[in-house]
């Protein structure tokens, strides 16, 4: 595969969309391919933009919508008996940090992830229209996760994250030892930790 | 892990290319953004992807053509380039990486100069 070297590069200004808002500075521009050069300084700019960017007027901006099937719903109903003080959003905010953060970047564990697909209990919980619409807000870093992931997995954040929940569903309801065991011993203890700290 | 430690780490000649690659990246790494290409993968997809590459990835290594960005008068003089496979959702998507260590007389990062996903075959010849 021929792919440029950036021989020829000048400082020009840079920018990246983020959800609607645009990070502008200064970088290397290759002359020939237009590619752009995050240096270790520009990565830590942007990402300290991001990090001021949660502003409580603009709640809509970080927040992703989607829709799950009324089985999965009950799921979640379940789950949130198990943490009094805790609410089906809460659940669903802390489940989708515990995919991006401590299930996708690791192949054994997606891969444990994946395999619930041939499950009936996975074909269960995704069967039927998926009416029961959510609305749920993050930080602006964990969209950077979010965004990320739905990228590489070729899908809208919406639909990586109803696909992701829908996996973990079924990890939680699983009778098999080996995923009972991931369950507990990779999601449940995030998921107590994360509750707590809300 | 300090960064004293993986520099150490990261001068070991034994370490494995992909070891080196992974401990590289978490010190430092220059990413070129190739916006142009769709989908435009941006260095967080990189640090998201890097623990997926296959440990006994070898990659091929060719003459380095450019010494531009920060460190490309220092960086090491050849590019290594691999393929590897994500299976993510029942999809399997193809990316290639090209790039190259510095500094020469001491690792401390490294410079992607481009990583994209590779259009499935299908695609490429329909589009010929």
């Amino acid at each position: 595969m021929e792919t440029c070297e950036h021989s020829k590069t000048s400082k020009k200004a840079i920018s990246r969309e983020f959800f609607g808002k645009t990070f502008k500075g200064r970088g290397e521009v290759c002359s020939e391919c237009g590619a752009i050069l995050w240096d270790k300084n520009s990565q830590n700019a942007f990402y300290d933009w991001v990090s001021k960017l949660d502003d409580p007027k603009a709640r809509d901006k970080f927040t992703v919508q989607f829709f799950l099937t009324n089985k999965a719903t009950l799921c979640l109903d379940k789950i949130v008996k198990q943490f009094p003080g805790s609410d089906k959003t809460m659940i669903l905010r802390a489940l989708t940090v515990i995919y991006l953060t401590a299930v996708a970047p690791f192949p054994e564990f997606a891969a444990h992830v994946e395999n619930i697909m041939d499950s009936e209990v996975f074909k269960d919980l995704s069967r039927g229209a998926r009416e029961q619409r959510y609305k749920v807000h993050f930080k602006p870093l964990v969209l950077i996760d979010l965004q990320s992931w739905a990228k590489i997995a070729g899908l809208p954040p919406s639909k990586f994250m109803e696909e992701a929940i829908l996996r973990l569903l079924s990890v939680y309801i699983e009778n098999n030892p080996i995923l009972k065991e991931f369950w507990k011993s990779t999601i449940l203890l995030r998921l107590e930790l994360i509750l707590k700290a809300a | 892990m300090g960064s004293d430690i993986m520099l150490e780490k990261l001068a070991d000649p034994a370490l494995l290319f992909i070891e080196r690659l992974r401990l590289a990246v978490e010190v430092e790494l220059d990413y070129w953004e190739d916006w142009r290409v769709s989908p435009n993968l941006t260095e967080h997809e990189f640090r998201s992807l890097v623990n997926h590459i296959p440990s006994d990835t070898a990659p091929t290594w060719a003459d380095r053509k450019s010494s531009a960005g920060p460190h490309g008068t220092t960086g090491e003089t050849k590019v290594f380039m691999f393929n590897f496979d994500v299976k993510l959702f029942s999809r399997r998507s193809r990316f290639f990486v090209k790039g190259y260590f510095f500094d020469a007389d001491r690792c401390r990062g490294v410079t992607i100069q481009s990583f994209r996903k590779v259009p499935p075959l299908r695609s490429v010849l329909r589009n010929r």
